[in-house]
């Protein structure tokens, strides 16, 4: 598992009022003018002035003359795999280094805040009632530096539409910026069944926009007790309705687990017959963290046990033609009629593999484990494909 | 010290529901089955039925969860599913605004077999008396074009319409040429028996995109005993079409459709594995026409309908064995009410909606210009009714014949949420009503529904099917694949 | 001579129109003549010629049913509201937004 934070020496650090964003950059002979936006990652060899900020994987030899009035740092040998156009966060007091965005992967997610109206009893992100506008501050200038190639951002919480206007913004910005760039955007999709919030998020006439939003069950008793709120099960599908009223794309998330294995085939019965219009349901493998670990004897069930269900699911949507995609499950633990829906899906920064696994031959197309599945818990059922 | 509250925390806090608007069918002496406006069907014990009704059903009850989420009953707190009932309802019916899609073309009575069932060919040469001509054919693009429906499809009938191939091409390049600038959805096809096609006809067919329906009743000594030709050989000429046609089209451009007469009854395993043999994917076991046998009685009515369903469901348990044994073929009429079933659309086959489709859906224009409501109001019109005779190409306009009384008047005796029975039916959101054939077998629109065998035996079909869903989870998937076949 | 038989049915329990409609669905193998006395509702029932089934298990289907057609009223005059309000939303043009209820 990547680490994507560090803290980090600072060598010489001029005073900030708040945290301060680079793309990285190892070319000593970057064009001048673009020089300030970027910090210089110095792998070996010479350093040259007019960067933004200087990172140091190694030490700095005496000789070395610093440029003055910028942040120097040392940058400890778990960040060694940054390279050009990735983006970081060096904190204000420069002690502390974030990397926020990685060109190598195709799975940048940014975390917009803590905050959250639900409380889902899985939460890998577990809520926390502080003021962390500095995440969304941050985002939007994160937007200006991320590289226009980049095929997909992501974007996170806790629950964004908390910032209600604020992120609209954002999104349109995230439009501007980066015209080509996929936005996928996570959401309990409740702040939606407000009609005004759904038409001005149509009104940001993104050209390739889609919100995920969980449904847990076809029974509102049963979703309002996994995510712990009253009347979330019906705000959300108004919600959903708002959107697609205004030909938004919305993607359909059910984690599988204890309390929506029972009736995730009636699940599927109800999306198509309710909301079959849909652009996509993901049905994904428990994360064995936050409050997962927690919950874990109302959670834990072994997706071996389930695999059946999870088939007659899989076939029903897509009997009715709904796109349909299996995530984070290994390929030992799932039944061969729903390989056209898995997907290699585990973040590249946190997944792995287990001993068991070296012999399989089919380990290249199996997502692997969550880290924290692999430490905490995962199927009993894993075993090696050998031929 | 967790914040997080059990799951009774969340369920209805007090145990009174409101009902959602539904009906029911007890199906036996322990079940009954509940449908809803949106066409969502629940299988129940008969006590659990009177207790929702009763507001007694407790929220332990194991149906009161599938209740809820199929929108039978709701909480006050639940706004969703008026939204989502509303929704499903709009979507049932949203075919109704696209109007008249399907455009029948007779364009030549004359045809040389002699089907028994058939009423309404002639065996003659005379082009003048019983083939159509462009100036009718023209009035009747007329009225296609008039349509308000993005997708318009013609079909050329007979007789047999390879006979005035002539005016197939007329009828095809004149639609195209108006299309320029209508720019609709067109889709051409020609029902034929195939037994004068040549290669040529195939290029035009080709070159057009027309599909080809044509008739295969089963085996060769069945369908050649159904439909006699000189030289006895319609099978063999079929076959032989059906070859010829795929070769130049492709084979999904052809299909084929059966006639059920008395001799079929006995011989549906024969039929289907015909039709499995040639690769096709589906057949339609249709009912006995009643057209031509205007002096039935009741009781030979009632006889054939028993028949006739003992073919069916051996018909279907045949199918299901080919469908097990992993060979995907359908049955066409299930697929049918098995879309109205299992999902919120409608799959707008004229003689099983709500309200019918005469004329709404699909209207014929007769080689001589005469307007009909459907092909079965012109097979009437032979048998000497014209009640169902809407006007002429030549001297009606597109109000004359579409609001015309008559037809007004059948159209409304067809919407079954406003007669006697269907109205209290908990089939209904799956059926439909034939105005004709109860014209033709009653001499009332709306006919007798408790002696009708249009209602005995789609009633029939909708319990069979929903048996065989119920008790086999194979079965239910493989229907699950039928309903979203359109 | 045709087998008749007389079903009286309470009219606080039941309507008219529940009887009627009850009575209608048999029509096939029967006639029914369906009035209104003081107190009760009076089915009179003779069965057709052809019939094959005794008057008795004729009696007892049209009670199953009058009870059915009973609880289908009860349904019907519950979400009669309701079920303007779903249909007046899936006719209109301008959607579902803002439902008061």
């Amino acid at each position: 598992m990547l680490s994507l934070h560090a803290r980090v020496i600072p060598i010489q650090a001029a005073p900030q009022n708040r945290s301060q964003l680079f793309r990285v950059s190892t070319n000593a002979n970057l064009p001048g003018g673009l020089r300030q936006s970027h910090a210089l990652l110095v792998r070996k060899g010479e350093i040259s002035p007019g960067f933004g900020g200087y990172l140091f994987e190694k030490d700095i030899s005496p000789s070395v003359v610093l440029p003055s009035g910028v942040t120097v740092v040392h940058v400890p040998t778990q960040l060694n795999y940054l390279s050009d156009n990735d983006v970081v966060s060096l904190r204000r007091d420069s002690s502390g280094i974030r990397v926020i965005w990685r060109d190598a992967s195709p799975h940048n997610s940014v975390l917009l805040t803590e905050r959250c109206n639900n409380y889902c009893l899985m939460c890998s992100q577990p809520p926390k009632d502080v003021d962390d506008d500095w995440l969304i501050e941050e985002a939007e200038r994160l937007i200006p530096l991320i590289p226009r190639s980049a095929r997909e951002i992501g974007f996170t919480g806790g629950e964004p539409t908390i910032y209600g206007e604020r992120l609209i913004t954002l999104l349109t910005r995230a439009k501007h910026y980066l015209p080509d760039t996929a936005v996928h955007v996570l959401s309990n999709g409740r702040r939606f069944s407000d009609p005004g919030f759904a038409a001005q998020w149509a009104s940001i006439k993104h050209p390739d926009l889609m919100v995920g939003i969980p449904i847990y069950s076809d029974d509102p008793t049963t979703h309002d007790y996994v995510v712990q709120a009253h009347g979330a099960f019906d705000e959300t599908v108004r919600g959903i309705l708002n959107l697609k009223r205004l030909q938004q794309r919305v993607e359909l998330r059910v984690v599988i687990h204890k309390q929506t294995v029972a009736r995730l085939p009636q699940l599927a019965e109800w999306i198509c017959r309710n909301l079959l219009f849909v652009d996509h349901v993901a049905l994904m493998g428990l994360e064995m963290m936050g409050f997962a670990r927690a919950n874990i004897s109302d959670l834990w069930i072994d997706p071996y046990d389930y695999k059946d269900t999870l088939s007659q699911t899989v076939n029903t949507l897509q009997t009715y033609g709904v796109p349909t995609s299996v995530y984070n499950h290994q390929l030992c633990t799932v039944n061969p009629d729903i390989l056209s829906a898995y997907r290699k899906s585990i973040s590249d920064w946190k997944n792995e593999y287990l001993e068991a696994c070296t012999q399989c031959v089919r380990m290249n197309d199996c997502g692997g484990f969550f880290t924290s599945s692999k430490l905490h818990r995962h199927s009993d059922h894993i075993q090696p494909f050998l031929a | 010290m967790s914040r997080f509250l059990a799951r009774t925390a969340y369920a209805p806090e007090l145990p009174d529901y409101e009902l959602l608007p539904f009906n029911f069918a007890r199906l036996n002496e322990q079940e009954t089955v509940a449908t809803n406006l949106a066409g969502e069907m629940l299988v129940l014990p008969n006590a659990t039925v009177d207790a929702l009704v009763n507001h007694t059903l407790s929220i332990d009850d194991p149906a009161y969860v599938s209740l809820r989420a199929r929108h039978f009953l709701r909480l006050p707190t639940d706004k969703s599913p008026i939204d989502l009932l509303a929704l499903k309802v709009r979507t049932r019916y949203a075919r109704l605004e696209h109007f008249t899609n399907l455009h029948i073309f007779v364009v030549s009575l004359r045809c040389e077999h002699s089907c028994p069932y058939c009423q309404v060919s002639r065996q003659s040469e005379d082009r003048e008396s019983f083939d159509m001509t462009p100036e009718i054919a023209d009035r009747a693009l007329d009225l296609v074009f008039r349509s308000p429906s993005q997708s318009l499809k013609i079909e050329f009938q007979g007789g047999e319409p390879l006979l005035n191939f002539e005016m197939i091409k007329y009828v095809v390049e004149q639609a195209k040429a108006r299309n320029l600038v209508a720019r609709r959805d067109l889709a051409f096809v020609i029902a034929t028996n195939l037994a004068p096609i040549t290669q040529e006809m195939l290029e035009f067919c080709r070159e057009h995109d027309i599909l080809i329906s044509t008739s295969l009743d089963g085996p060769a000594d069945l369908h050649n005993k159904n439909r006699p030709r000189p030289g006895k050989d319609s099978w063999e000429r079929a076959i032989n079409g059906i070859t010829l046609a795929r070769q130049t089209l492709g084979v999904d451009r052809v299909s084929a459709l059966m006639t059920t007469t008395q001799s079929s009854l006995p011989r549906v395993k024969d039929i289907i594995d015909i039709y499995l043999e040639l690769g096709f994917t589906s057949i339609f076991l249709r009912p006995l026409s009643p057209y031509g046998f205007a002096l039935k009685t009741k009781s030979f009515a009632a006889y054939n309908t028993d028949r006739w369903l003992d073919f069916y469901k051996s018909g279907l348990d045949y199918i299901l064995e080919i469908n097990r044994a992993g060979i995907a073929f359908a049955e066409d009429y299930a697929s049918l009410i098995l879309t109205k079933m299992l999902t919120s659309n409608d799959p707008g086959y004229v003689d099983l909606t709500n309200p019918a489709g005469i004329a709404i859906g699909a209207i014929v224009f007769n080689y001589d210009g005469g307007v009909f409501a459907s092909d079965e109001s012109r097979m009437l019109a032979e048998m000497g009714d014209n009640t169902l005779r809407l006007g002429d190409v030549q001297t009606s306009s597109y109000e004359d014949i579409y609001l015309s009384d008559t037809l007004l008047e059948a159209l409304e005796s067809s919407f079954t949420l406003s007669v006697p029975m269907c109205s209290d039916c908990a089939f209904e959101p799956f059926c439909g009503a034939d105005p004709v054939y109860h014209h033709a077998t009653m001499k009332d629109f709306t006919g007798r529904k408790p002696e009708s065998e249009f209602c005995r035996r789609n009633m029939a079909i909708f319990k069979h099917l929903l048996r065989l869903m119920s008790s086999d989870k194979t079965t239910a998937a493989i229907f699950q694949r039928w309903a979203n076949r359109c | 001579m045709l087998e008749t038989c007389q079903l009286l049915f309470d009219k606080a329990c039941h309507s008219y129109d529940d009887v009627q409609r009850a009575a209608y669905k048999f029509i096939d193998r029967c006639s029914v003549v369906v009035s209104v006395g003081d107190s009760q509702i009076v089915c009179d029932v003779e069965l057709d010629e052809k019939c094959t089934q005794s008057v008795d298990l004729i009696s007892q289907q049209i009670r199953k049913e009058v009870l059915d057609q009973t609880l289908r009223s009860r349904i019907r005059s519950e979400t009669e509201d309701v079920r303007n309000l779903i249909l007046a939303h899936a006719f209109s043009r301008t959607g579902l937004a803002n439902s008061p209820e």
